[in-house]
């Protein structure tokens, strides 16, 4: 399995991981399937512009795009923890979010069914 | 084996899975992720040795967690994991009693793993010392540390009993080595302020210019040398017991000094301003005829009234006769136990020689003669020439005068002496003595005395 994309990266899975293929299938499997309802959420957020339930699901995704090193997330995140208002650039933060989450769950699917293979 | 049982409590199902995995790898940790408050509640009947949480739950956010898990099980310490950096709650939440608080970052695995091992060695020391603090009692309860059976000794248990009972102050008399700080010990270690310090000072072992600063302590700077601020003697016993060894030795100007402190449960230190509450039971000891004391006005009549609290007089180990065998076996036991050899006995004419000497050094004397008596002891049994008295000879008039035996006994210890004098020709000895060859061969038959 590679470990480094351009958009996200195995390699804290893999350091923590002891080896442990169960492991690793398990982690990014729980992933995609808590990815699925970021997803939901951040696309209706970008409607209804709700900073609170947005801080909320930021909290919870926080650590696994940070240990999975999703491209951009961690500067979103900041922007997000600082702000009090909903402002343009948590919008285009969100959005940017949303981008890159709707890019890796296809690529992340492939990688899972592929694991095991190599 | 699993023996430590962690509750991990975390919604976020990815961040959960990758702590369990990461602790589970220790094979002494049984691990469960719990996904919400009320469940890790429901299963605290469990009883987990440590319960992680995350700060942020759906259900009830940690601190509500926290305070529900310690009205459950007060001692279960519990390590907060939050998202949020904020430094307010984290010590908010330290403050309340939480064990640790980690910040979810890519090292929380790790610290969490540094904190778990810094926990186990801080309750497997806590457990150490409960241990430890149980073994201490069990040592002066009374009626092991203290040995023997004679009606004077009953007295003085019932004594102790009364005295840990209440929290009066205890006066100790009796001759040196008859165990005076044994019973200070008993007293304390049997009153409720056992797990309380107890702290003992020997008022004749302290050079009479350093007394009143190891008692009082001092503040920094209140005499050259007092380079930081040290607590005194009343301090560290406060909360338990302070025990005064030889208190007919204080000087004049301290036992004024004590006298307030014991009028006003407090004191100040030296070269300090604030005054600091004192409670603590007061035991003290002397050798000395107290009231002689006060009579001749080397110590002062307030102070005597205030200290005497219940008097324990220790009687001397010639009163108490009955109680050398009972003794010899104690520290006998004690050296083959400590020394790891076998039991050692001690041959019938070796009872009746120690049994035959006065021990002006009481208890402590006894003690060394037996323990000296074991190590030139041969097949581990010690005869009569392995008993050597420290403070006399026995062959002195005045030493044998002093032993206090019955007009039997004395008899008894001549004729003795006299057949391993003469071979136990007894013929001879009747005739050295005077005495009829009857009376001795009486007393041989019976056993009542051996020959040579």
């Amino acid at each position: 399995m590679k470990l480094q994309h351009n958009l996200y990266s195995y390699q804290y899975l893999f350091k923590i991981s002891s080896t442990s293929p169960v492991f690793i299938k398990k982690m990014i499997t729980l992933f995609l399937n808590s990815l699925a309802e970021y997803i939901i959420d951040l696309d209706r957020l970008v409607t209804t512009k709700d900073i609170t339930d947005l801080q909320k699901i930021i909290h919870k995704l926080k650590p696994s795009v940070l240990s999975l090193e999703v491209q951009g997330a961690k500067e979103v995140i900041a922007v997000i923890d600082e702000t009090k208002t909903w402002n343009d650039d948590v919008q285009a933060g969100v959005e940017r979010l949303l981008h890159t989450f709707r890019q890796i769950q296809p690529m992340m699917l492939q990688d899972l069914e592929n694991f095991g293979e190599e | 084996m699993l023996d430590f049982k962690i509750f991990i409590v975390e919604d976020d199902k990815w961040y959960g899975g990758l702590l369990h995995h990461y602790l589970s790898q220790n094979p002494d940790y049984e691990v469960t992720l719990i996904e919400s408050g009320k469940e890790c509640l429901a299963q605290l009947h469990r009883k987990p040795d440590l319960v992680t949480i995350d700060f942020g739950l759906p259900d009830m956010n940690g601190e509500e967690l926290f305070k529900k898990i310690r009205q459950a099980l007060p001692n279960i310490p519990v390590i907060i994991i939050s998202a949020q950096e904020k430094i307010t709650t984290a010590v908010d939440l330290l403050k309340m009693g939480v064990e640790d608080y980690l910040v979810k970052a890519d090292n929380t695995q790790q610290l969490l793993w540094n904190a778990i091992i810094r926990l186990r060695e801080k309750q497997s020391l806590k457990n150490e010392i409960s241990e430890l603090k149980a073994e201490l009692k069990t040592k002066y309860d009374h009626s092991r540390s203290i040995v023997g059976n004679s009606p004077a000794l009953q007295a003085v248990f019932k004594l102790i009993d009364k005295a840990a009972g209440s929290l009066i102050n205890v006066s100790v008399s009796g001759e040196t080595g008859t165990g005076k700080e044994l019973v200070a010990k008993a007293v304390h270690y049997n009153s409720n302020r056992s797990s309380q310090p107890f702290i003992a000072v020997n008022m004749a072992a302290i050079p009479k210019e350093l007394v009143e600063s190891e008692l009082f302590g001092y503040e920094k700077g209140a005499f050259t040398g007092a380079q930081n601020r040290k607590s005194g003697r009343f301090e560290e016993a406060n909360g338990g017991t302070l025990f005064l060894d030889e208190i007919g030795e204080m000087d004049p100007n301290i036992q004024s000094k004590l006298l307030r402190v014991l009028q006003e449960k407090e004191l100040t230190r030296l070269g300090g301003t604030s005054k600091i509450k004192l409670d603590f039971r007061l035991v003290v000891a002397t050798h000395k005829n107290m009231a002689e004391e006060v009579k001749k006005g080397n110590f002062r009549e307030d102070l005597y009234y205030r200290i005497i609290g219940l008097p324990i007089t220790l009687p001397p180990l010639r009163e108490r006769k009955e109680d050398i065998l009972l003794l010899t076996q104690h520290f006998l036991t004690g050296y083959s136990k400590e020394n790891g050899v076998a039991e050692i006995k001690i041959s019938p004419a070796s009872r009746e020689k120690l049994l035959s000497y006065a021990y002006p050094g009481n208890i402590r004397e006894l003690k060394s003669v037996v323990e000296l008596a074991a190590v030139m002891s041969e097949n581990n049994l010690i005869e009569p020439d392995d008993i050597t008295f420290l403070s006399g000879n026995t062959n002195d008039v005045n030493a044998v005068l002093n032993s206090e035996l019955t007009l039997r006994e004395y008899t008894r210890l001549i004729i003795r002496n006299y057949l391993k004098r003469y071979d136990d020709n007894v013929l001879l000895v009747a005739e050295k003595l005077d005495i009829g060859k009857s009376t001795i061969y009486k007393m041989l038959q019976t056993g009542e005395i051996e020959g040579a």
